[in-house]
């Protein structure tokens, strides 16, 4: 019989004593969610693993704030949005969207449709589409990124978005419909009904 | 845009997440039956939402738990800053009264006491230039170390050694705190189906349900066989073991990773993909004399990289694999498309390719299955087959 593995809440009590081994655990177990949300809320490959790491940081910091009655994934959510904020308000500053090279790019004759497309060619194709969705993303107004990233990126489900957003699930519902109503706006022009 | 369509069109988002009520769901579906406009509205949000849904997931790299608690270590040695500032204050006052007696004494002396010392100064500069070799290059990223003035910790803070015993064993725990460092080896997939699974690119990337991508018993991701499992080099591998390289701050020590593979083409695109953790597309066409010609599309910034990580390959002829590469490197668009041949296996009945990446105590590699996009072109097998991995 194999050992069982702990549970997260158990992980968090032995890290609260100062086991770190522990809290290693518990990075190990939620590092993927977080670096990715982290990754399609800031956009740039070089803030991401810095933000992700203090993510974790803060969290051991305020072990004593983890009360156990939501699941540690929400709680380690709001520490991470939380993060995210701060470092959007220091750096003031968006991504810039190279949106209109993708369009240039797009007008080349050259190029057929990505479902057309197969081997290098259409591989590379691929990439440019997903930095193409990626940098609208980025387009978005914060709270706007928050939540689409939240819910199509990270898959929460509605109530979840409401407790780590501290918001009614009815302004959940219609921030989220902004959100993407705004990205069709500005992906549909460049992918237009390709699939 | 009339009214009514105004007050379906706020419900599509819903819809399309499946969260409204029958009744809501029952009159828009009604709407859209005879709306074109609404439908194409829908469509087109679900073709946005889809969009987004299929990016590719971004993975912290290999080690970052370990880099997170290194700097949790960091944090309980003294503060740089802190003494740096009590240093400070107290050499000022030295520091001035010393400026001042140099001051002092060129004023009395007169500037013919500079020459000498500058001339001196410059030769004694040219002398170490020609001597030391260039300092070495700082590690990728250094642990950051905050003050603790900027912590306010609310936790009890574990001590200093437990914290500089997790940071050098890893996450996994040892027999004996004396024992040296096991060397962990990634699971290697023994058949083609597992080879398979390895080298599928993640194509479509649903959200993952909360309690799906966080298990309360998430098994832990690397595996430490016991010694015996560590197979040695055969002597029928054709790609030689890379040299040893200066491991990076960000990867953990002490990992092996071995890459198994029925075709050396997929060795290829497997030990790229391993190296670089980089978008690969690899276009593999076996001839009928089983000669393999591989197109790899990687892009051109990681170029420099992906040659550095296969100086160490070798062809079956011997001839060096990063030779190969940049003879036939073409840049296309701002992809670098990369060809290469590889002979017919000697002896033909060798079925399996070895290579093994890193030694235990030096850099590691991990296998990422979401980069590799990996299509294997067969021919002239009648009919043409395509297999994508």
């Amino acid at each position: 019989m194999g050992e069982t593995a702990p549970s997260d809440a158990e992980l968090v009590r032995r890290a609260r004593k100062g086991d770190v081994e522990a809290f290693g655990r518990l990075v190990q177990r939620h590092e993927d969610y977080v670096f990715n949300a982290v990754f399609h809320l800031v956009g740039d490959e070089k803030d991401t693993e810095d933000l992700a790491q203090e993510v974790f940081l803060r969290a051991f910091d305020n072990l004593n704030g983890f009360e156990g009655r939501a699941k540690f994934t929400t709680w380690i959510y709001g520490i991470m949005l939380n993060t995210v904020r701060g470092h959007w308000r220091r750096s003031k500053r968006r991504q810039t969207l190279s949106l209109e090279r993708a369009r240039e790019d797009k007008s080349r004759p050259d190029i057929a449709p990505e479902a057309e497309q197969d081997g290098p060619l259409g591989s590379a194709l691929r990439r440019e589409h997903v930095e193409v969705v990626r940098e609208a993303i980025n387009e978005l107004d914060e709270q706007l990124r928050e939540i689409l990233v939240l819910r199509d990126i990270q898959g929460m489900v509605y109530a979840e978005l409401a407790e780590v957003l501290e918001l009614p699930e009815g302004t959940v519902k219609s921030r989220l419909y902004r959100a993407r109503q705004q990205l069709k706006e500005v992906l549909e022009p460049y992918f237009g009904r390709e699939q | 845009m009339n009214t009514e369509c105004q007050k379906y069109q706020d419900t599509l988002s819903e819809y399309l997440d499946g969260v409204l009520c029958d009744r809501e769901r029952r009159e828009l579906t009604q709407h859209l039956g005879r709306c074109e406009r609404c439908r194409e509205q829908l469509e087109a949000l679900a073709r946005t939402v889809r969009r987004v849904r299929e990016l590719p997931v971004r993975r912290p790299p290999e080690g970052f738990a370990w880099t997170v608690t290194e700097r949790l270590a960091a944090r309980e040695r003294p503060a740089p800053r802190r003494m740096v500032r009590l240093l400070w204050s107290r050499a000022l006052p030295v520091a001035a009264m010393f400026l001042i007696a140099i001051g002092v004494t060129f004023l009395v002396r007169g500037t013919d006491l500079l020459a000498p010392a500058d001339e001196s100064r410059t030769i004694a500069m040219e002398q170490v230039r020609d001597r030391e070799p260039a300092a070495p290059a700082l590690p990728e990223r250094e642990p950051a170390v905050r003050a603790p003035a900027e912590l306010e910790p609310e936790a009890p803070a574990p001590r200093a050694e437990e914290l500089a015993a997790f940071a050098t064993r890893d996450t996994a725990p040892e027999p004996a705190p004396e024992a040296p460092p096991t060397p962990r080896v990634r699971e290697v997939p023994q058949d083609d189906v597992a080879l398979e699974q390895l080298m599928k690119p993640m194509q479509i990337t649903p959200p993952l349900p909360l309690h799906m991508a966080t298990p309360e018993v998430a098994p832990e991701r690397r595996v430490a066989p016991p010694a015996a499992e560590v197979r040695e080099p055969v002597q029928r591998m054709m790609f030689s073991q890379i040299p040893a390289q200066q491991p990076e701050a960000r990867r953990p020590p002490h990992q092996l990773l071995e890459v198994t593979a029925r075709r050396p083409t997929e060795l290829l695109a497997k030990t790229v993909a391993a190296a670089n953790r980089i978008s690969v597309a690899a276009l593999v066409e076996i001839a009928e004399d089983g000669t393999a010609e591989v197109h790899l599309n990687v892009p051109a910034e990681d170029y420099p990289a992906l040659l550095s990580e296969l100086a160490g390959l070798t062809e079956p002829t011997g001839q060096s694999l990063q030779n190969t590469l940049a003879a036939h490197a073409t840049f296309f668009q701002e992809m670098l498309e990369l060809h290469a041949t590889f002979q017919k296996p000697t002896p033909p009945d060798q079925a399996e390719w070895r290579v093994v990446i890193g030694e235990p105590g030096g850099p590691a590699f991990e296998v990422r299955p979401e980069v590799v996009n990996l299509q294997v072109t067969i021919r002239p097998d009648s009919p043409r087959q395509r297999q994508d991995f």
